[in-house]
């Protein structure tokens, strides 16, 4: 009988700051064993309970975890725990910066994370690491038309990582603005050009989902093509948890150090994401990506960090490329369907192209394809990293993520825009 | 009780206490393994002069974190007025969920879910008031596939969901999707069901909050005609097929029923209590949370139907990326997930909709017979999309 025990301690604290400001403090500490020996038993919440207690309620025989995971070992991450009150002031002084605002907002969070896990073969790992975000949100009236922008931070780290982000609530107050003036872009099939954030969100939603190895057993559309092409040559993906950025996960909920797993080689599907119960079933090594939202909740393969491969094309040149099309920065949400291979991304703001040339401001720029054709459609990789931290859903659980990608060029994509 | 008792005499505090017990089924075909999960936990929030949540156990922590706090929004205090005691749902036992297990299996879905949650919120502050609701939600999902086609579908209920009924729903789906096509990139007449309503009109929904109209966010003007005259839009807080129940807010204020749009007039906007001092209103008991973002938000929303049938050949049953829609302008444009033409008798796959929220409620008109998914009890609607593919 296997099993595996975790306790996660998190204290955050949310200060808002509007017209006044409000601030919320909360500690949780929750408990959950883990028992897998025919099928798969959580209990916990805010109790302890005991591998043998949970015994019982498993139906079925068979021995799901094949890796034996023994590590010790204790990771600390430091952050500045002490945030200004005045800076944050000062981004929403910054974010009502004109007239037009009719209203901003800043909220900011500190967490102390503590996790610690064991399991039946003596693993024993704890990690403290801080995690800081930033919303800056600026609501404009303008030409008789209301927009709201939002800039977004999210990290490992404290204090330091949020505390020189004036030019971006600068940015937030600019685009809520250059909103009201957009138009929607044409509708229909064309090329876009995505900014480092988005492009995150393309790889994260478009392929990544289908390469957590559930997904790929469960029967999504990427199952059958390890070793095959499925993107174009200029496309090289990793997956790495030890990246100190928002998805950084030095080992994961099964006591899984992380390392670099190659998923995508000039355009070769390589590898999977895996927790241990998906490599035990699929006979590959564990990948660090046994994630869980907390304790209550069990571990399922999740992205960390996507890293994806620089290379050598600059902005202007992917825009000179476009014949017609949208360049899309910024990020409002993303969704998938990996059985169908169905995917949908919305940009914060857009810029219409055509002949090599920005003609206009674009919004709600909205575009979907399908995995398998659209990766191949991939003509152009930036030179420079970017992306931003957010969190990611799935079977109802959140985790952190990031992604740590230049900008790309599609040569065709349907973009839902005005008809 | 003793404990949120000493609390609130102590410290002239407002007190919640959530005790939440979660039971939940897993299976994944391909992996062939069961998942039982039973989680319970219970967390204080305490607001004095800002708010802090934590373990019941550590109350006395949370307490302090309470009163450290300088927050100086305008909150006007919690509700005077006592609440009634709420308990809605049934619990589930062992043998229903093998149950539930053994049926779903007989169709062997890609993958299912089932899970029961009983919440108990106990809620008491500084003005006497103190309350408690009890309510055990149930929710099931589950994604069916054939060679070329895969339907993915969930409900909730307070009640056991009828796991028969929703494997026809399931069925049904997979059947519609044999064949398929893409839709032509153009305008068409639609019927959008309550699960595709229940995403689309969100920010319509939103729009009628308060703070929204407080803060500038919202499009809707009070007492302006938004909608044609035969929609009118209830919110209800307690209701046999409502998910989202509860007898208060949580600043304590008992909830009530809303009319917000009537005859396709804008009469009622939601609100907390301080968003009603704003407007020099009444809260309608739509405070959302205690801690950290407190907002407005609705409970269940009961649309009411029209007088007589309406008919499209496409019918729109679900779409994704709701949460991609414009929620100050209503501008939004979502892949379509099942939608079903009945005049080529084919599925619609790899097309997207694209129009505006506001708009398309200006030229909803409504079926005679009503649906209800997750809190949401409404007829289907036809109205017009764009299509673009």
């Amino acid at each position: 009988m296997y099993w595996d025990k975790r306790c996660q301690q998190i204290e955050k604290e949310v200060v808002i700051i509007e017209k006044g400001t409000q601030r919320a403090k909360t500690k949780i500490k929750l408990y959950g064993t883990r028992v897998v020996d025919g099928g798969i038993a959580l209990g916990g919440g805010e109790e302890d309970i005991p591998p043998e207690k949970l015994r019982s309620i498993i139906k079925g025989k068979g021995n799901y975890v094949k890796h034996e995971i023994a590590t010790k070992d204790h990771i600390k991450v430091d952050g500045e725990s002490k945030y200004d009150i005045n800076t944050l002031k000062d981004y929403l002084t910054i974010l009502k910066d004109d007239k037009r605002v009719k209203q901003a907002r800043v909220i900011f969070s500190y967490s102390s994370v503590i996790k610690r896990f064991s399991n039946s073969f003596g693993a024993n790992i704890t990690l403290e690491f801080p995690a800081v975000s930033l919303y800056l949100e600026s609501t404009v009236k303008n030409c008789g038309k209301i927009e709201t922008y939002t800039e977004r931070i999210a990290t490992i780290g404290g204090w330091e990582k949020v505390k020189k982000a004036h030019n971006l609530a600068h940015s937030a107050r600019r685009k809520a603005i250059k909103l009201t003036r957009a138009k929607k872009p044409p509708a229909g099939r064309m090329e876009v050009v995505l900014d480092n954030e988005m492009t995150g969100v393309f790889f994260h939603e478009a392929v990544g989902h289908a390469l957590e190895a559930d997904e790929i057993i469960k029967g999504d559309v990427l199952s059958d093509k390890t070793g095959k092409k499925i993107a174009s040559d200029v496309i090289t993906l990793y997956s790495d948890g030890r990246l100190k950025t928002n998805g950084y996960t030095p080992y994961d909920d099964e006591g899984v150090k992380a390392k670099r797993t190659t998923l995508i080689e000039n355009g070769f599907l390589k590898g999977h994401m895996h927790s241990l119960i998906t490599a035990s079933k699929m006979g590959a090594e564990p990948t660090g990506n046994g994630r869980a939202e907390d304790p209550t909740h069990f571990q399922i393969p999740r992205m960390t960090n996507l890293v994806l491969k620089k290379g050598d094309s600059n902005l202007n040149e992917m825009i000179k490329e476009t014949k017609r099309g949208v360049y899309i920065t910024g990020f409002r949400g993303g969704v998938v369907d990996t059985t169908k291979g169905q995917f949908s991304f919305t940009g914060g703001i857009g810029y219409y192209i055509e002949r090599g040339e920005i003609k206009h401001t674009v919004k709600m720029v909205s575009f979907e394809g399908n995995i398998l054709s659209t990766m191949k459609r991939i003509s152009l990789v930036g030179k420079h990293y970017g992306g931003s931290g957010g969190f990611c859903g799935k079977a109802g659980q959140y985790v952190r993520v990031d992604e740590r990608v230049p900008k790309i060029k599609i040569d065709e994509v349907v973009v839902g825009g005005s008809n | 009780m003793e404990v949120i008792e000493h609390i609130v005499k102590k410290y002239n505090a407002e007190v919640m206490v959530n005790e939440e017990v979660r039971r939940e089924i897993g299976w994944q075909r391909k992996l062939g393994i069961t998942e039982n999960s039973l989680i319970k936990t219970s967390t204080i929030t305490v607001r004095i002069k800002s708010a802090a949540t934590g373990r019941l156990e550590d109350w006395r922590d949370v307490v302090k974190q309470a009163m450290k706090g300088r927050s100086n929004r305008d909150y006007p205090g919690p509700s005077k007025v006592k609440p009634k005691n709420f308990y809605m749902g049934k619990e589930i036992r062992e043998e229903q969920l093998n149950k539930i297990q053994e049926t779903m299996l007989r169709i062997r879905p890609l993958q299912f879910g089932y899970a029961a949650h009983t919440t108990k919120t106990v809620y008491a502050n500084y003005n006497g008031v103190m309350a408690e609701d009890i309510i055990t939600l149930h929710s099931i999902s589950a994604e069916l596939k054939n060679k070329n086609y895969s339907v993915w579908l969930d409900d909730s209920s307070p009640n056991p969901i009828d796991v028969e009924q929703f494997i026809e729903r399931l069925k049904f789906r997979l059947e519609q999707g044999k064949r398929t096509e893409k839709a032509k990139t153009g305008k068409y007449k639609v019927i959008i069901t309550e699960e595709a309503a229940y995403e689309i009109l969100q920010p319509f929904i939103e729009a009628t909050h308060a703070d929204k109209i407080m803060k500038n966010k919202s499009v809707l003007k009070l007492g302006s005609i938004v909608a044609p005259k035969e929609l009118t839009i209830v919110n209800k807080p307690i209701t046999k097929w409502g998910v989202r129940s509860e007898s208060f807010d949580s600043e304590g204020t008992p909830t009530k029923e809303t009319t917000i749009i009537k005859n396709g007039k804008f009469v009622n906007m939601l609100h907390d209590n301080t968003t009603a001092k704003h407007f020099g209103a009444k809260s309608t008991g739509n405070s959302a949370s205690m801690a950290e973002k407190p907002s407005v938000d609705e409970q269940n929303i009961l649309i009411k139907p029209g007088s007589k049938p309406v008919d499209a050949d496409i019918t729109v049953y679900s779409i994704m990326g709701e949460h991609t829609i414009n929620e100050t302008t209503g501008d939004f444009s979502l892949p379509i997930v099942h939608a079903y033409n009945a005049k080529s008798k084919k599925a619609i796959v790899h097309t997207m909709i694209s129009g505006n929220v506001f708009e398309m409620v200006k030229d909803m008109k409504l079926d005679n017979k009503v649906f209800i998914y997750n809190g949401l009890k409404s007829p289907r609607i036809l109205t017009t999309l764009t299509f673009v593919s």
